[in-house]
């Protein structure tokens, strides 16, 4: 299995930071000492030249003495209050780093501890549905399925938003996207609900990405498309064409009631003019796709919404003439 | 007879939920709640598919794979986690398992995903006439043992290396192509490149033939796939 990563380490960002601070000081220490350094020597100039235009020596030297205590008083001060200032900085940064990587791992645990009992609701509410005879109960059990569904899609970005914001890698395998949209997220949709059809106009290739990561992008943009849907069933259409080194993916639904500026889509908690998200979908699409060294572009069209997916191919494929 | 599964999860609604509904399917689940509970289940009996948790009270469903890699070679091995990070995945598939499920997920998906894992089983396991070792190359193998035979010592093998052979082996002569050993031996979730399967092939070579580096038994056929020569009557 080809694998490999994909970002940099979570805590790169942090150990720059410390490293720009630590030059900005040594640069401003390294000016105040030359600077204090310049002074003196102009203050003992000033002194010679004092002492050839004739006043007295001691006067001279006294007005010396009271310069240079001033000069080391000022530049000593100087460099603690920037030694001091980018201490804090530092202090205050590093609390704050500490303080959101808890909340991230906080939601982390909590989505991950949800999981479970989700599945466990999930499981138990589609066996009643397998069993139940009473066709007045249908449309509850439904409804229930919906929110679980609903539920489960929320607690899946919560999980990814804070992994990727956390600085989560990804592992970069090859996948045949034509047969994983295919197998694995058409049944998740049509196993259970026929209010959703798909036309699969894409041509086969391998590409390099993460499957969990290409799994949340596609169920993203899906359940975008049934929330925003102004007819029944919910038609979205996958086309795909690969280039030279890219595959390029359009993920399309006519009809789409989805109202948004295309230039702000992507935003982290930018939720449209009529949306009934949260803001985190597609900016969770657009941060994965970049993640895996791709593009991803949204356009919001006169009813119908496309998103534009740029993938890596994996080279192997040439070679081998798939 | 109904295919025995051993269930490892300690989330008491969602196991009995899947115990009752595995057993309605015509399986038989054997619902275990905890690691130790499972490896003394698996020091008397025996299943053909293990369906495992990773986090568990009291150790992690990765040290019941290694028991069960170790122990029970035939035993297929799917992980249902809540803990759905490349690294976990990746880790739990290098154990050998055949799938790796990510809570939460479908009924109907999970039992499509079983029924795949028990194919690919029941190929291995097809056709074998019991305790039979065939001659492949220099060496000799069992698939009902999932061993290989080489200078007097004895190597195991995975259920991927075992189902390879095995297809190369049933279509002796015969050219067998890339998509069908990916059908056939690959699960869904691995993703496996074309570069995947020639890893595999020269894994099997270096048993297999005298000089691996100038095969004479696995012949790759260029842009098809790879044939099996008949053994030299």
């Amino acid at each position: 299995m080809s694998k490999g990563d994909f970002i940099k380490k979570p805590d790169r960002r942090f150990k720059l930071l410390v490293l720009t601070q630590g030059l900005w000081v040594m640069t401003l220490v390294i000016l105040a000492l030359w600077w204090g350094t310049l002074l003196k020597q102009q203050s003992d100039e000033i002194a010679k030249l004092q002492t050839q235009l004739g006043v007295p020596e001691s006067q001279v030297q006294s007005r010396l003495d009271r310069n240079e205590r001033m000069i080391e008083g000022e530049s000593g001060t100087f460099i603690i209050l920037i030694l001091v200032t980018n201490g804090i900085l530092l202090f205050f940064y590093a609390r704050d780093t500490r303080r959101s990587r808890s909340l991230e791992a906080f939601f982390a645990s909590l989505t991950h501890e949800l999981r479970t009992p989700l599945t466990s609701i999930r499981l138990q509410a589609e066996a009643l549905r397998d069993i139940e005879d009473n066709p007045k109960h249908t449309p509850y059990l439904i409804r229930l399925l919906e929110d679980v569904g609903r539920l489960e899609g929320q607690v899946q970005q919560t999980l990814e938003l804070a992994r990727i914001e956390g600085g989560g890698e990804l592992t970069a395998q090859s996948i045949r996207i034509k047969t994983f949209i295919q197998n694995r997220i058409v049944p998740q949709y049509t196993l259970n609900d026929s209010r959703l059809v798909f036309d699969l106009s894409l041509e086969e290739c391998f590409v390099q990405a993460d499957p969990s990561a290409l799994i949340m992008i596609f169920r993203n943009l899906i359940d975008n498309a049934i929330k925003y849907s102004s007819d029944s069933p919910t038609r979205i259409s996958f086309r795909g064409r690969p280039t030279d080194s890219a595959y390029h993916l359009d993920v399309i639904h006519e009809n789409s009631k989805f109202l948004a500026d295309e230039r702000s889509l992507g935003r982290l908690f930018y939720r449209g003019s009529n949306s009934q998200g949260a803001g985190v979908g597609l900016y969770l699409i657009q941060s994965l796709v970049e993640k895996m060294k791709g593009k991803a572009k949204f356009s919001p069209d006169n009813h119908r919404f496309s998103a534009h997916l740029e993938l890596l191919r994996t080279p192997e494929e040439v070679n081998h003439g798939l | 007879m109904a295919s025995r599964i051993l269930l490892v999860e300690d989330e008491i609604n969602l196991g009995s939920t899947l115990q009752d509904r595995l057993g309605h399917e015509g399986f038989a689940p054997r619902w275990v709640k905890s690691a130790i509970e499972a490896q003394s289940v698996l020091s008397k009996e025996s299943f053909l598919l293990a369906l495992l948790d990773v986090n568990l009270p009291d150790g992690s469903g990765f040290d019941v794979a290694r028991v069960i890699r170790a122990d029970h070679p035939k035993t297929a091995i799917v992980f249902l986690t809540a803990a759905g990070s490349p690294e976990d995945r990746i880790h739990g598939l290098e154990l050998g398992a055949e799938d790796y499920i990510v809570k939460p997920f479908h009924y109907k998906e999970l039992l499509l995903r079983i029924q795949n894992v028990l194919k690919r089983a029941q190929f291995v396991d097809e056709g074998r006439s019991d305790g039979a070792w065939i001659k492949i190359g220099r060496a000799q193998v069992s698939f009902q043992e999932y061993q290989l035979l080489l200078d007097g010592g004895k190597h195991s093998l995975s259920h991927k290396e075992c189902a390879l052979l095995k297809l190369l082996n049933e279509k002796r002569g015969q050219v067998v192509s890339r998509d069908e050993i990916l059908n056939l031996v690959w699960s869904e979730d691995e993703y496996p490149t074309p570069r995947t399967i020639d890893n595999f092939i020269l894994r099997l070579r270096k048993w297999i033939e005298p000089d691996a580096e100038s095969p004479t038994f696995i012949r790759s056929i260029r842009g098809v796939g790879y044939l099996l020569e008949k053994e030299p009557s």
